[in-house]
């Protein structure tokens, strides 16, 4: 017969066993990508001299507008080439910088990568399932991702900070490559 | 008595997990849980893993965190190998990372780069950063953030760590001690009991133990009644 007691001793034996369940999950921060192969990856063997962007007041406002905070450094390397442009960002998730490639093409990031993860939560975002939103993004004219971009429960800060960092690298490629005028 | 303080912490588990529900929100793990939080927990000022001088500039490494002169620059997990001078600015090493500052002491870039090995050492050749690593030299290009390696490294002038006096090592750890404790870590600790050592984790559990005994017993005697 189902006693309290009986249930009770289920409860607690589930309870000693569950902890063990999640034991692999933890502590998947890595480096998933270098950057030499990022590179590779965006321009083949043919790869660009690098160029930098420094943060002129202008810059520096609309990246702090961005990103909620000034950026951390005052210049930004990128890649220029086969009408592509290629930028590592770092940002932060929770508390560590994650490190970040976007490619980007005539205005639409063409694939957006997790380089490297330094935190202990949140490394899902690394995942294709996750980073292929990214693909065909663009900016719409207030300045916001043209399209919504599906979170994951538990790696809410580290979503966030990819969808910063794709709009950075959207405006910044806006501003390395002027519009030709009709 | 037992009813009351049953009460009382139910109602502190279920109103710090209310506010932990949404800690990332409200920047919980960011905020530092401030002085006085810090003197309970015990927390002493983090030491100064290492300091250097260049140009003029003290800068110094703790807690993950580089200083120069005192200020934070950036976050660089592991300690400082070396500062040097070199044309239009400064560059400072970590064991994995370089970054490149302004005689001022402002981050100008940073860089990993992709070297079989750590940085050991830092050092300047003819106004131009040399690192050691694995034994062997390579000259940063600190323009294009590259480095090529160095067959015969010549007028090497390696960075020497400095020793930072007792004010210099306080008002560095105090900034370093800024990120120590988080007011979502001290939530954490009233939420699972571990903010009294040992008793309060006891209590947790009794609490949370005779809550499950009720859920369980409260359904079978409706199950019984039906």
């Amino acid at each position: 017969m189902l006693t309290p007691a009986r249930i009770l001793a289920c409860w607690a034996l589930l309870a000693a066993l569950l902890p063990g369940v999640d034991a692999g999950a933890a502590d998947k921060h890595g480096q998933y990508l270098t950057r030499a192969e990022f590179l590779e990856e965006a321009f083949g063997t043919a790869q660009p001299e690098s160029a930098v962007i420094w943060f002129d007041d202008e810059l520096r406002e609309m990246a702090s507008a961005i990103l909620g905070h000034p950026p951390t450094a005052l210049r930004l390397r990128y890649w220029k080439g086969d009408a592509k442009t290629a930028w590592i960002i770092d940002e932060i998730g929770k508390e560590q910088p994650i490190t970040f490639g976007v490619v980007i093409a005539n205005g639409v990031i063409e694939s957006l990568s997790v380089l490297q993860f330094r935190e202990s939560r949140g490394w899902e975002i690394r995942y294709p399932f996750f980073t292929r939103q990214f693909e065909a993004v663009q900016l719409t004219e207030s300045g916001a991702l043209n399209r919504r971009i599906d979170g994951i429960s538990g790696a809410t800060l580290s979503v966030k900070a990819a969808s910063r960092v794709a709009k950075l690298a959207l405006a910044l490629d806006e501003f390395t490559t002027p519009k030709e005028k009709n | 008595m037992f009813a009351i303080s049953s009460l009382v912490f139910l109602f502190l588990i279920s109103l710090t997990g209310l506010i932990l529900n949404h800690a990332d929100a409200l920047g919980l793990s960011r905020a530092s849980a401030g002085p006085a939080i810090l003197r309970l927990y015990g927390v002493e000022l983090p030491p100064v893993d290492a300091a250097f001088e260049a140009d003029g500039i003290v800068y110094a490494s703790s807690s993950g965190l580089v200083f120069a002169n005192g200020n934070e620059l950036a976050q660089a997990p592991g300690k400082l190998v070396g500062a040097v001078a070199v044309e239009g600015g400064v560059v400072l090493a970590t064991g994995s990372e370089l970054l490149v500052t302004t005689r001022a002491g402002h981050l100008v870039e940073r860089f990993s780069p992709e070297l079989e090995g750590r940085i050991a050492r830092l050092g300047s050749s003819a106004g131009q950063a040399v690192l050691a690593v694995n034994n062997r030299s390579f000259l940063l290009d600190a323009e294009r953030m590259a480095v090529a390696e160095l067959a015969a490294p010549q007028d090497l002038d390696w960075s020497m760590p400095v020793e930072l006096d007792s004010e210099q090592a306080a008002q560095i750890g105090q900034a370093a001690l800024g990120n120590a404790i988080s007011w979502e870590r001290v939530l954490v600790d009233l939420h699972s009991g571990r903010i009294l050592p040992t008793v309060g984790t006891w209590i947790a559990d009794i609490t949370a133990l005779c809550l499950i005994y009720l859920c369980i017993s409260g359904a079978v005697l409706w199950f019984r009644r039906r």
